[in-house]
């Protein structure tokens, strides 16, 4: 009985061993796999929650660009985005959530459908800046969300003018996130669209196209880095090497602009 | 009268004895600070963050206040034998429950008061005032929302202890904050003798979230119409009589 004892105690400490050298590793793997050197200490407590906090700031970006007001994804059904400098009118839809009908005299209801806030509508001009605490808060709470990166980009460079303090935001996110190919593609786009640098846009969005290959992504996705590419390549007038890819592109998507570049560079092959 | 204002009168006394008001109100001025010293990418102008934390900080400093004063007035006195003086004076106990609100209100409204006036100053030093008559709206639901929350927790605070009172006053106030709207979407979208139980449900429980003009104040939306501010005006008077009549047919009950 006391030698079955000893046995039992030795097999459970040989396990106990094993079973932490196999934790350890994983710690390893894991704690390689996620560099916190950039997370200041307070935030590294929060461990995965950090992430949870952070999509939060972002949603409470989303909310302060609709005035504070929650809405629904189909009312944003039909809407054209405008871009910098075109009229927004497109945006200026306020319409009202559809309200159900309240008799009268059901006083309360009354009260509280007057108190709630319910009109639909964008943020405008000058305002749109008061979106960028959270954005940046997103980023710095959870430096792995590299959606804070990549929408705190464009609305200083796009929205805001702040061209080189979104490239310089940018690229902070790239350095902590160097296999990001969304936050490669919008540094080549914000090259190509608002510097026109077209040299560090090709070098950003060949990046960004190799980066991709290595994780799933869909057609869309492709077209964003490709069209791009293409149109930085001309700019450099490497047409040559942007053939390739217009044959690419009019494979994902057949259209008649597609066809006639493909015309016209096809005698440089 | 003079029997109930001394009951508040000891009340806001000890309000400035305890140490709960400072620590509020310096966490709140160091808070506001740090928010308000932030910078972002050389961008001016920033200012409805500051708001937003602002006001919630205001409403919720000033029920923490409310709430912890409100449910500890009776149990104690209770608990430590003081209520047979106080009975003995004679007092009738209505005046002790009113005295009681009354001493909650003003201890309440003095806090807030000052938690307010800190957030108008920071919201002057970020930017213009885009609407006054809003930020007084904001000033009368406050006192309103406190009056509400002090009559809440003063009815609990007759048959509850002061932990199991709070607790259950944050509770209210974050579940009818946070599902006010869903209680709302189930009435409208329930039918027959569900529905009417909902909607007796829904006039029955306190509308703390009629009080909060968050949104409003921080995205500078427009004021409210006068008839929604006397209609909640009138409701707090109602729903707070009605709370401390409760109150007092429950402690009238109570033998010591």
């Amino acid at each position: 009985m006391k030698k079955n004892n000893i046995a039992l105690t030795f097999v459970c400490l040989a396990a106990i061993v094993l079973m932490s050298m196999k934790i350890d590793l994983y710690n390893c793997v894991y704690a390689e796999a996620q560099p916190v050197n950039d997370v200041p200490v307070f935030l590294r407590f929060l461990g995965e929650g950090r992430s949870i906090i952070s999509s939060m700031s972002i949603l409470q970006a989303d909310l302060y660009w609709h005035g504070g007001v929650g809405h629904f994804f189909e009312e944003h059904q039909g809407v054209g985005v405008a871009g910098v400098g075109e009229d927004c009118e497109a945006c200026k839809h306020s319409d009202k959530h559809s309200r159900p009908e309240v008799s009268p005299f059901n006083i309360l209801f009354r009260i509280s459908q007057e108190i709630d806030v319910t009109e639909h509508i964008h943020l405008q001009d000058s305002q749109i800046k008061e979106i960028v605490p959270w954005l940046y808060y997103a980023a710095e709470i959870d430096p792995g969300n590299i959606q804070a990166y990549t929408l705190t980009g464009f609305y200083l460079a796009d929205r805001l003018g702040k061209v080189s303090q979104g490239i310089a935001f940018l690229k902070e996110g790239l350095r902590k996130n160097p296999d990001s190919w969304e936050i490669n593609a919008e540094i080549g786009r914000i090259y190509f669209q608002r510097l026109k640098d077209h040299e560090q846009a090709v070098r950003f969005l060949s990046e960004a196209w190799n980066l991709m290959q290595k994780v799933p992504h869909d057609k869309f996705q492709e077209r964003f880095v490709l069209s791009f590419l293409v149109y930085s390549y001309e700019g450099m007038g490497q047409e040559k090497k942007a053939l390739p890819f217009y044959e690419y592109l009019n494979k994902l998507f057949p259209n008649d602009v597609f066809d006639k570049k493909i015309k016209r560079f096809s005698p440089l092959k | 009268m003079r029997a109930i204002w001394a009951i508040a009168g000891g009340m806001i006394k000890e309000l400035i004895r305890k140490k709960d008001f400072y620590v509020l109100l310096i966490f709140m001025l160091v808070i506001l600070g740090v928010l308000s010293a932030q910078t972002f990418f050389q961008i001016e102008g920033i200012s409805r963050y500051v708001r937003d934390f602002g006001y919630s900080m205001v409403m919720l400093f000033s029920f923490i206040i409310s709430i912890t004063f409100a449910a500890k007035q009776i149990p104690v006195e209770i608990e430590s034998r003081t209520i047979y003086p106080l009975l003995a004076k004679p007092l009738s106990r209505y005046k002790i429950i009113l005295g009681k609100f009354c001493g909650s209100m003003a201890v309440s409204v003095v806090s807030f008061t000052v938690f307010y006036a800190i957030f108008i100053s920071f919201y002057t030093a970020g930017g213009e005032i885009e609407s006054l008559s809003l930020l007084g709206q904001g000033f009368i639901f406050g006192i309103l929302f406190l009056c509400m929350t002090s009559a809440f927790a003063i009815f609990l605070s007759v048959f509850m202890t002061m932990a199991a009172n709070v607790t259950l006053s944050f509770l209210f106030y974050m579940i009818i904050g946070g599902f006010s709207s869903s209680i709302k979407e189930i009435i409208f979208s329930s039918k027959g003798v569900v529905s009417v139980l909902y909607g007796i449900l829904y006039y029955l429980l306190p509308h703390f979230e009629f009080f909060d003009l968050r949104v409003r104040i921080t995205h500078a939306w427009d004021p409210l119409p006068a008839w929604v501010v006397v209609s909640v005006s009138v409701y707090t008077f109602v729903y707070c009589f009605m709370l401390l009549s409760a109150a007092d047919r429950i402690f009238r009950r109570k033998k010591f």
